[in-house]
């Protein structure tokens, strides 16, 4: 009996893939068929926030993005922890006093994870160091003309 | 059922004092400018010194608190003691850089790891402790100043989140055989066939900390590329945290129907100390056969776990004169080793050109082979006198065979620890060494080895008065 709700537990879940897959698929479905079809140059680029994109997306990432990507997980695992923790604070059955305590220690929680980030932030690590240009101090024995003539 | 109150929350008091030092620690290292960092180090130590007076002064509970989930074995304040003492020394030793509070971070850490750890019942609890530390001592290897150390951390690091897992998984088995996530749950269901293999899967966790044979071969490359403080803790504190839960498991589970755990324990113990000392026997470098030798070690600290309680002054006894000559041979290795490479030949004739400093090198590895005068020839000695008292009570013959390939192990290790002190003393001098102001070093050693022989004189002494025998 009890085995049996378990899965009818799953079961829901199972439900749910399926009507968000085939929501997915018939609201693009639909749209395909009703849309009008004029692909045009501008049209087929990736958004880019309005920028033409330069060269394809699929090239290595310059590494301080990780850096960035990195602190962005810690907050958002921080919130995967807050969401039972909310759920658990509303709970009826609950002692006040600890209740309380759960409550101070979700900002306890918040609050220890601000001091990394305050520790990253003053350690320079949220710094976006750009590479400096130097100008090169190599002279080219050909004189400049002859370059602009071959370009043109 | 009866709730727990938050009065209980108080039995964890020195834990969580930890807990804010290592976040005000984090907090100064982030403002404080390069020239005040002397005071960090300063701030961090006395930090340390409440903790102990905290945990000196805790009133223990009787029984278990916080719905059993955390408990008071008679050890577990004094082994907590011990590993809060290792830190103290160890905090600022090395010399203040631009990376001391980093460093001070990572030993808080496994330090407030370790404590958490020797304090839990729940596996949940142990298993986020047993992470804290891991995830510090990774940070930790990675940190020193070695050209290899991120090669090291890295093999560390996927040792650990392996033997991680394999442990979670055997939480979750557990988990759904009793229900249940306290520790006593692998001796409650010790009938079910299940739960013996959700045993050996949470043993990986445990075998990887205090680094027995199947989940030791992160050891010669970590010990070998870090510094000597970091390679020392590495040596002691997991290794403490890791026995007191070793402690809490063989009380649980000895002599429960369905699992025969002292001859999990004897097997684990005899394969510590076999491949650990044949594998060091047959290295040139001096850290790479203390970190072997540390695998043999760890199988004798547990070798006497199969026939407790009797013997728990005696693992305790172990453990405490395990802790000085490791330390000693950390510093002193490294002391002649920093600037070249790292083989016996080095040490060649050192013994007679720094006469204090061969001196101490014969007592650090007289102490760890355990012959006498030094403390752990007794440690060595109560342990294979409990492990034979019992086989004669039992007449069980892997409790012979441990004892007799125990003793023969013992003089298996004369060979190559005996190895420096022969290179110091009857090899001629090579003439390459480079001269080191060393006056805190040596004092340290020289203090570690008034220990050993200390706990030679009066061994009783060391051990707290609950667990006399």
């Amino acid at each position: 009996m009890n085995e049996s709700t378990e899965i009818s537990e799953f079961g829901i879940v199972l439900l749910f893939l399926i009507g968000g897959l085939m929501l997915t698929l018939i609201g693009m479905g639909l749209g395909s068929f009703l849309r009008p079809h004029r692909p045009n140059e501008e049209k087929n680029t990736s958004y880019e926030c309005g920028e033409d994109p330069v060269g394809g997306a699929w090239q290595p990432f310059d590494v301080r993005f990780y850096v960035m990507a990195l602190l962005f997980v810690l907050f958002e695992v921080e919130l995967f922890f807050l969401f039972p923790w909310a759920m658990i604070l509303t709970y009826e059955g609950a002692v006040a006093e600890w209740s309380l305590f759960m409550l101070i220690e979700g900002f306890i929680f918040v609050g220890i994870l601000l001091v990394g980030l305050v520790y990253a932030w003053r350690k320079g690590l949220l710094d976006w160091i750009r590479p400096e240009a130097r100008p090169s101090s190599f002279t080219s024995r050909i004189p400049e003309q002859i370059y602009k003539q071959f370009k043109s | 059922m009866r709730l727990p109150t938050l009065g209980e929350l108080g039995y964890l008091l020195p834990e969580f004092f930890l807990a804010m030092l290592l976040l005000c620690v984090i907090l100064l290292d982030a403002t404080l400018s390069g020239r005040r960092k002397p005071w960090l180090v300063g701030f961090g130590r006395m930090g340390l010194f409440g903790y102990i007076y905290l945990l000196y002064k805790l009133e223990i509970p009787a029984k278990g608190f916080l719905d059993e989930q955390f408990s008071f074995l008679p050890e577990t304040v004094y082994l907590k003691l011990l590993i809060a003492f290792v830190t103290v020394l160890w905090l600022g030793y090395e010399p203040i850089s631009e990376g001391t509070g980093e460093r001070m971070t990572v030993w808080l850490g496994a330090l407030l790891g370790s404590s958490l750890l020797l304090t839990s019942d729940s596996l949940l609890m142990i298993y986020l402790s047993a992470e804290l530390i891991s995830l510090s001592l990774y940070l930790g290897v990675c940190l020193s100043a070695s050209s290899q150390a991120s090669r090291a951390a890295l093999n560390y690091f996927l040792y650990g989140a392996a033997a991680s897992a394999a442990m979670l998984y055997g939480i979750s088995l557990q988990y759904y055989i009793g229900g249940s996530l306290l520790l006593n749950s692998f001796a409650q269901h010790a009938l079910d066939s299940l739960t013996q293999i959700a045993l050996l899967f949470f043993l990986a966790g445990l075998v990887f900390k205090s680094a027995l044979v199947p989940f030791h071969a992160w050891v010669s490359s970590v010990y070998a590329n870090s510094s000597a403080t970091t390679g020392a803790f590495l040596a002691v504190v997991p290794k403490i945290a890791a026995l007191g839960l070793w402690l809490r498991l063989s009380d649980s589970l000895l002599y429960k129907e369905g699992i025969d755990w002292q001859l999990w324990l004897v097997l684990l113990s005899l394969a510590g100390i076999v491949w650990g000392n044949f594998a060091a026997l047959q290295q040139q470098s001096a850290k790479r056969m203390l970190a072997y030798s540390g695998v043999a070690h760890s199988g004798f600290m547990i070798a006497a776990m199969g026939v407790l309680p009797e013997s728990r002054y005696a693992i305790l006894l172990y453990a405490v004169t395990y802790i000085p000559p490791i330390l000693g041979a950390f510093l002193l290795v490294h002391r002649f080793t920093a600037y070249h490479p790292d083989n016996y030949k080095t040490f060649s004739g050192l013994g007679r050109r720094y006469p204090i400093w061969g001196i101490l090198g014969v007592i650090i590895f007289v102490a760890l082979v355990g012959m006498p005068p030094t403390g752990n020839f007794w440690a060595k000695f109560f342990v294979f006198t409990e492990i034979w008292q019992s086989y004669l009570d039992t007449q069980r013959q892997v409790l012979l065979l441990l004892f007799v390939v125990g003793l023969l192990n013992t003089v298996v290790a004369i060979f190559y620890y005996l190895q420096i002190p022969y290179f110091m003393f009857f090899k001629p001098e090579r003439g390459m060494h480079q001269e080191k102001a060393d006056r805190l070093e040596m004092a340290f050693v020289a203090l570690m080895c008034i220990f050993i022989l200390w706990i030679f004189i009066n061994p009783m002494s060391v051990l707290p008065q609950v667990i006399l025998p």
